[in-house]
């Protein structure tokens, strides 16, 4: 407890220490055009707090952001068991994964708005971004499946449900948390990227590229501690629900998880 | 009665492990196969188990058999309890729940696990472990499931003379037909092989 509060006055310090730097550096430049105080962005961030476009803009990003997300985690985790079980999926498909890794984000962003709308082009492009992350880890966690515990599964006839449950998924699921919150920081940064080329309606992007094009340095430096802000605060989240069972002291933690087999005792496989 | 004829096994195809070699397993036979280490104890139960194919020769009377098998190592799943490792092969079959309690409890119960069965494995001592994969055998044959034969690699590995003599009297009646992996004839005689086999490095 002593110890927790301890790095929670660290953690605050820091920040104060850099909010100090911040002032100090807006007070010598002098102008709140180049650089705004703290309290200015607070007072703009309070000002955009009372309207309902940014509640609309943060709601869309979000949205968009979720979309590109998921479909990104779920379309790596099948590429990642395809190429990890299959040698000719491997050898098809990961050439596809070092373009996707390889091309920049920009380009993406441009290719992607030849063929889709403004409002659909940024979570294709959080897609991207995602995708190739998932892929490698759980195609890595995959393999590094202990072969000892997979002819236990066979010996023991667990069944494809059961050994996906019990053997692979433990050894995945760090890789699978590690991938996600990487994702997650990517897919804001892609995703709102591309909402200021695509000028998307209701963004999050739209509204930095608008701060800026008015010179409304202060409100620019809210809308971005906004998305560092919502970005954060799901990371926690994500991170916290996919950990929590990390702990495997005491069977109740557990039990959900053995209660997943039907109230027969008999898997629906 | 499953036979083994001429069976003739190599990991690299240069260096065999298995050369003819010839085995009987009669249905509710008590074997032991003894020998030092590298003579291919370990091979036999994999091919046995099905888990590795004889370069040549022929196995009979493998299909559909069912085992309760104990491996070298332990093979716990490190994120169950002692109870869930033991339950988790019965769990998804026709067994109903109330009996995959009832026969994991019993089970733990003559390893001497009483008290440990909601321990995660991890905190368990190496000893405790070779009890609780030793229970998931016991478990696994008593539910019918691994009826066939008890395949067991060094089962008793890391327990005290005590121990050994104490535990298995009480589940040796679950496995009617056995093979025992052992270095120690003491064992071999404890899970009452009439025959046994020595294996020599080839």
């Amino acid at each position: 407890m002593r110890h927790r509060s301890g790095a929670l006055l660290r953690k605050t310090a820091v920040i104060i220490l850099w909010l100090l730097v911040w002032q100090l550096l807006s007070f010598l430049i002098g102008s709140e055009l180049l650089l705004p105080s703290p309290w200015a962005v607070v007072q703009s961030f309070c000002r955009l707090a009372q309207t309902t476009e940014f509640y609309r803009s943060i709601l869309h990003t979000l949205l968009r952001v979720a979309a590109g997300f998921a479909a990104g985690m779920s379309a790596g985790a099948l590429a990642g068991a395809l190429t990890a079980f299959s040698g000719a999926a491997d050898v098809l498909l990961t050439p596809i994964k070092n373009i996707i890794k390889a091309t920049p984000v920009t380009s993406f962003i441009v290719l992607i708005l030849l063929y889709l709308s403004s409002d659909v082009a940024p979570s294709a492009v959080a897609f991207l971004a995602v995708l190739p992350i998932c892929w490698s880890n759980v195609c890595e966690g995959l393999r590094q499946t202990d072969k000892k515990m997979t002819e236990l599964a066979h010996v023991y006839a667990f069944g494809r449900k059961k050994t996906i449950r019990e053997i692979y998924f433990p050894t995945v699921r760090p890789y699978l948390s590690a991938a996600a919150t990487t994702g997650l920081g990517f897919a804001w940064k892609s995703c709102v990227a591309a909402e200021v080329i695509a000028l998307s309606k209701n963004s999050v992007g739209r509204a930095l590229y608008e701060s800026k094009l008015y010179l409304e340095t202060a409100e620019l430096f809210a809308w971005t501690a906004s998305v560092v802000l919502i970005s954060v605060l799901f990371e926690k989240i994500l991170v916290h629900k996919l950990l929590k069972n990390k702990n495997t002291e005491g069977a109740a933690e557990l039990q959900y998880k053995f209660d997943a087999y039907d109230e027969h005792g008999r898997d629906e496989e | 009665m499953i036979k083994l004829n001429k069976v003739c096994f190599s990991y690299d195809g240069e260096h065999p492990v298995l050369a003819d070699f010839c085995m009987e397993i009669p249905d509710g036979g008590a074997i032991a196969v003894m020998g030092a280490s590298g003579s291919g104890k370990t091979t036999l139960l994999r091919i046995l188990l099905g888990l590795e194919k004889p370069n040549s020769g022929e196995i009979l009377g493998l299909n559909n058999k069912r085992f309760a098998v104990v491996f070298q190592e332990d093979r716990l799943l490190q994120h169950r309890t002692a109870r869930q490792n033991v339950e988790i092969p019965l769990i998804g079959t026709q067994i109903e729940k109330t009996n995959v309690h009832k026969i994991a409890e019993t089970a733990l119960r003559d390893v001497e696990l009483n008290g440990f069965e909601d321990f995660s494995v991890r905190e368990l001592s190496g000893g405790m472990c070779r009890r609780v994969a030793l229970a998931r055998a016991i478990a696994f044959a008593r539910s019918g499931l691994g009826r066939d034969a008890a395949i067991f690699d060094e089962p008793l590995k890391g327990l005290d003379n005590a121990m050994k003599k104490r535990i298995v009297p009480r589940f040796i009646d679950a496995f009617a037909t056995r093979v025992i992996i052992t270095h120690d004839e003491n064992e071999a005689e404890l899970f009452g092989c009439g025959t046994i086999i020595r294996l020599n490095r080839i």
